[in-house]
């Protein structure tokens, strides 16, 4: 089994697609010339957001804010937040 | 000072850490030194589930290949160079990984042989002459 099929999570699909499609549609265009490079967390059920310099900041932030959000990271200009053994702007 | 074994295969160099979750819950983690993962630790969804660590939200990993896995982040605490320190964990089911945010501050000694030695060091110090 693959590593991609292995770690499929239901709930982390639902949640991700959510706050990807909040971030596109509402975000972006507001955040991403003055803040690339810092961590955004969004909660996908009111939509609100915060930025920070690092996930753990963001993450804090987000729960004093929202204690039963339900909580989406990303890095501003950045495909993902995370990487294991991929090059930051390495091919698609 | 923290100490690990490169495998008898001679393939990888890991590390056992103590990873704290809720209540009194704890467990000794045999970790591989991922130095192209950017974050901290990696845990299978077992041991998150053993050590009941509370979930902080939802993102995405770029793998090796250029592919991207959606995963839960989680809040643990680990034993790093004797202090306890809180951080955030990726599930991930191939087994432990240390990454590079747990590595800062530390120099990674690897003498990659089957059964070699592996050692981690704080550099970081106060009054350290590698600090300016």
């Amino acid at each position: 089994m693959d590593f991609a099929v292995k770690n499929f999570d239901h709930k982390a699909e639902e949640v991700v697609r959510r706050g990807r499609e909040i971030y596109e549609r509402d975000i972006r265009s507001k955040v991403e010339s003055d803040f690339g490079g810092k961590f955004i967390v969004v909660d996908v059920v009111t939509g609100d957001y915060v930025i920070a310099d690092s996930d753990s900041e963001a993450f804090d932030l987000a729960e004093e804010k929202h204690p039963d959000g339900v909580h989406y990271v990303a890095r501003i200009g950045h495909r993902a937040p995370y990487r294991i053994g991929s090059r930051p702007g390495a091919p698609r | 000072m923290i100490e690990g074994r490169i495998s008898a295969d001679g393939c990888e160099a890991f590390v056992f850490l103590t990873v704290l979750g809720g209540g009194d819950r704890e467990r000794e983690v045999e970790a591989v030194i991922d130095t192209g993962f950017t974050e901290y630790l990696t845990l299978p969804a077992d041991l998150i589930r053993a050590l009941s660590l509370p979930l902080r939200g939802y993102g995405e990993v770029i793998l090796a290949d250029g592919s991207v896995v959606k995963v839960g982040i989680y809040r643990a605490r680990v034993v790093w160079h004797g202090k306890r320190r809180g951080i955030e964990v990726q599930q991930s089911d191939g087994g432990p990984l240390i990454g590079m945010g747990l590595l800062q501050g530390g120099s990674l000694y690897i003498e990659a042989a089957p059964g070699g030695r592996v050692v981690i060091e704080e550099f970081l110090r106060r009054g350290s002459p590698t600090q300016t």
